[in-house]
């Protein structure tokens, strides 16, 4: 365990505190080097949270096929067998989804660690910063930090509105990004999903750092920004944002739904149409592609002419 | 999706190690745990060997009282103390106590009124809300009766006597005044001197002000946050902070007399002895310099860790206390180690001087070694390093 928090604390935490101290010493105000960390850390995570947004589509689009899988084969080893060769196929890794998920919790960790040290109230976290700083004089020069921004102190939970801000971004980026199920049960969950997970972070952040919480918001904000545009951008359907309506909040989203079922469906037939299936399994297996606009014109222009 | 036997284990290992990610990040967040420098005083010595707490010991060793533990305070809010950072303060009859804690609450009790194994039920505490953490420690003027006591960016005078009459009735009223308002948190104690209340704050100020007005009668402006106590020796005003340097102030005028550069901050105040202060710095640095001059006599990196507690100078020798739990006598003749001792305990708090003995208030009991009862030191031999202790507040 130890090893384990040596580890984290010298290369994910500390960095990310000299890291926190330099922007704020450089921009004199530490709720500017909160926005300018968010995007630093959001862009070194692009490519995994594209592949994530890739393989969490990619999955709504063989759930039909599972489902099918599952009433097929009664046998648990051979239904295993089968999903497995169809996730093969498909070239998606079913822990895929939760990829930034799990890169997103040690950061998350590591910033708490960053904010509670870096502008912590405590004497005492100025005594752990000290030990943190590298050894370099410019990194002490602005300390104590200055942990004012806006109307709260970064090291101190904000009792009302980042809470707020912060569970209504996670409720907006989860409707944006999750599509309706076509299973009633299942589409009960994710309603339940969907109200629980932005209440629980909201309430959390009641008892975090504001650094923390205004991380989160801005990086829902971005996370916002990159599922529209992943999602073809188009018409934003407000009614069902705020679930009076079933449709997604991205009907473009459903478009590239359907597209991936068609070459789902196209990959279940590979045995019997091999020069129909080629290209689009070759497509799957390029995640890190998807994602720009321009990547997605080329993408719509080979479907199209598959299907041709 | 996780019923796939081979994607069982990764998932389940990933999941562990965030949890012990999550486990280790609690455990190791700098809540506050307060370093109150030990005070003798009436026979007892006060310590806080743990967060927000108070421990009185009698001479033998035993335990006399623990605040808040054994008495009663009547506000329900206040009754959660979490961090004791700056030294209690007697009465001027020696009756009553009054310590400030991390929660923005100052405190006020009678010892007498708690006797062991005598006490039936616990005795009556009073308790005074403030703006902000009081992380400095209290100064009585007993011919004003006045308490001052600096709370997040506030300097406040308190009568004192009225503060203590709260202790039988709750509803007693308190003459309490903000005296002053500094431009950022202050965490240093105030002094009294010569007519004139000192302080420092971490907006880099040195204020001088009127102790009943609260006018302000000179200001010295560091470039960085001031956090030492101010120490007056002669004319002349010693304060320290985040600027890595000691200020010699004008105590009249507040003009600037010298300045000395260390390589780290200065946190604690100097301990003065013949014409020359001692100053102890965060790269575990130790320094001599010249009172008159400002100039380094010399220096000695001690190489045990940040030293923020201020340094004792008794019996020729200069005693220094650091965050890893080293406690280290130097000879300054030879400016070179006489002896140290390791703690398993931070050494953040100021040491203090009784008799022949320098007081330390460790963060905790500690084992000497596996076998043994824990112990909380109180005191070190300045000449021999030998220390001294006691199990009975552990």
């Amino acid at each position: 365990m130890e090893l384990i928090g040596d580890f984290f604390s010298t290369f994910l935490i500390t960095p990310l505190i000299n890291l926190f101290v330099l922007l704020t010493t450089l921009t004199g105000n530490a709720g500017v080097a909160v926005i300018l960390l968010t995007v630093l850390i959001r862009a070194v995570t692009l490519p995994l949270t594209l592949k994530q947004m890739h393989q969490t589509r990619m999955m709504m689009a063989l759930a039909p096929r599972m489902q099918e899988i599952q009433k097929k084969y009664r046998d648990p080893r051979r239904r295993s067998e089968e999903q497995m060769k169809l996730y093969r196929e498909a070239g998606v890794s079913p822990l895929g989804c939760f990829s930034t998920f799990l890169l997103q919790f040690p950061i998350l960790i590591a910033l708490y660690r960053t904010f509670v040290i870096s502008v912590g109230e405590t004497p005492e976290s100025l005594i752990k910063l000290s030990e943190r700083l590298y050894s370099w004089d410019y990194l002490r020069s602005g300390l104590p930090l200055p942990a004012d921004f806006l109307w709260f102190h970064l090291g101190r939970p904000d009792p009302f509105v980042l809470p707020l801000l912060v569970a209504s971004s996670t409720y907006v980026l989860q409707k944006m990004s999750t599509m309706p199920s076509m299973d009633e049960r299942q589409r009960a969950q994710a309603s339940l999903m969907n109200l629980m997970m932005p209440l629980f972070f909201g309430w959390i952040t009641l008892t975090l750092p504001s650094g923390l919480g205004l991380y989160y918001v801005l990086s829902n904000f971005i996370g916002m920004g990159m599922q529209y545009a992943y999602s073809g951008g188009g018409p934003f359907n407000w009614r069902a944002l705020i679930g009076l309506s079933q449709e997604p909040v991205l009907p473009r989203a459903l478009e590239a739904r359907q597209r991936r079922m068609e070459q789902v469906k196209r990959l279940g037939r590979g045995d019997e149409e091999p020069e129909e299936t080629q290209e689009p399994e070759e497509e799957t297996r390029r995640p890190a592609k998807v994602g720009t606009a321009a990547s997605g014109k080329r993408r719509r222009r080979r479907y199209g002419r598959g299907r041709r | 999706m996780f019923h796939v036997k081979q994607r069982r284990i990764p998932g389940l290992l990933a999941l562990s190690v965030l949890v012990l990610l999550s486990a280790t990040a609690c455990a190791q967040a700098a809540g506050a745990r307060g370093w109150a420098g030990a005070v003798q005083e009436n026979n007892l010595l006060l310590v806080s060997p743990s967060g927000g707490h108070l421990a009185a010991i009698n001479r033998d060793g035993s335990q006399a009282w623990r605040f808040p533990d054994f008495w009663r305070i009547a506000d329900g809010r206040a009754d959660n103390l979490r961090a004791i950072y700056g030294e209690p303060v007697f009465s001027a009859d020696g009756r009553v106590v009054f310590v400030g804690d991390y929660n923005g609450y100052v405190y006020a009790f009678r010892p007498s009124d708690y006797q062991e194994g005598v006490t039936a039920e616990s005795p009556p505490a009073a308790s005074l809300k403030l703006n902000g953490a009081v992380i400095g420690g209290l100064a009585l003027d007993a011919p004003t009766d006045t308490l001052y006591v600096t709370s997040g960016k506030r300097v406040y005078s308190i009568r004192a006597s009225e503060f203590a009459k709260r202790i039988d009735d709750r509803n007693a009223s308190v003459r309490t005044a903000v005296l002053f308002e500094a431009g950022d948190d202050i965490w240093s104690t105030p002094v009294l001197e010569d007519g004139k209340l000192l302080v420092t704050s971490l907006d880099g100020g040195l204020y001088a002000l009127d102790p009943v007005t609260g006018s302000v009668a000179w200001t010295f402006r560091a470039e960085k946050g001031l956090a030492s106590t101010p120490l007056v020796t002669g004319s002349t005003v010693l304060v320290s902070g985040f600027g890595s340097a000691l200020y010699a102030v004008d105590a009249d005028s507040g003009s600037l007399k010298w300045s000395f550069s260390a390589s780290h901050w200065i946190w604690g105040r100097a301990a003065v002895d013949s014409g020359t202060a001692y100053v102890a710095d965060f790269a575990g640095n130790v320094y001599a310099i010249d009172l008159g001059s400002g100039s380094q006599r010399w220096t000695l990196d001690v190489g045990r860790g940040p030293l923020r507690a201020s340094p004792a100078f008794l019996r020729g020798t200069l005693v220094v206390g650091s965050d890893d739990g080293w406690l280290v006598g130097i000879d300054p003749s030879t400016q070179a180690k006489r002896w140290e001792k390791k703690l398993d305990a931070s050494l953040n708090a100021d040491l203090g001087v009784a008799g022949d003995q320098v007081l330390i208030a460790p963060s905790r009991c500690v084992r000497p070694d596996p076998d043994a009862e824990r112990i909380y030191y109180t005191r070190v031999d300045p000449v021999s390093g030998e220390l001294q202790g006691t199990e009975a507040i552990c």
